[in-house]
């Protein structure tokens, strides 16, 4: 557990740590694509799971 | 804290690199930043880092390259994947080359913190069983 010397130094870092780091040349593009990244780990994660046993080796 | 850090970071963009060495310097880790992969590779070629964070789209090099040069050259070192073009493919090809984590952009500064962390807990853990 880190020790503060401080509440502002807490303060502080918890502002840095939400400091957001993306694309600046399309930053809104980016938060999209990144939407419609985790939307398909959801998807991929979902069919793994309903996925029925042996299935796989149907084909 | 855990242990201090030799990080290399390599973005493209120089507001990552702005961003990061300060957060990461404050930490107590030695960072070196590069927005020039080539540059980047060079110095990756003289010195082992403990870690790497690396953009993956660049117009120079890709930063698949990249993770294979690091990984070839110090198997050891922790490289983590970042991108404004995340796929769940560029992810496996990532993590299937050897990526210790992929980060797809926009993300908190919190967040890579955690990520390093978490990277610097397994070269510790690696050394132990050395």
């Amino acid at each position: 557990m880190k020790v503060y010397r401080s509440s502002m130094e807490k303060i502080l870092e918890k502002q840095e740590d939400d400091t957001v780091i993306t694309n600046p040349k399309e930053p809104v593009r980016t938060f999209f694509r990144k939407a419609g990244f985790i939307l398909s780990r959801w998807a991929d994660k979902a069919k793994r799971i309903f996925r029925e046993p042996g299935s796989s080796n149907q084909a | 804290m855990g242990k201090n850090v030799d990080i290399l970071i390599l973005d493209d963009e120089p507001i990552v690199g702005k961003r990061l060495q300060p957060a990461l310097h404050r930490d107590g880790h030695q960072v070196e930043v590069f927005v020039d992969p080539q540059k980047a590779v060079e110095r990756l070629k003289e010195k082992s880092f403990d870690i790497v964070v690396t953009d993956i789209r660049m117009d120079e090099m890709d930063g698949i390259q990249v993770l294979e040069t690091v990984t070839a050259k110090s198997p050891g070192t922790k490289v983590i994947m970042i991108t404004g073009y995340a796929t769940l493919e560029l992810a496996r090809e990532s993590l299937a080359k050897g990526a210790f984590d992929f980060i797809a952009k926009p993300f908190k500064l919190g967040e890579i913190r955690g990520t390093i962390q978490k990277a610097i807990e397994a070269l510790e853990k690696e050394r132990v069983r050395v």
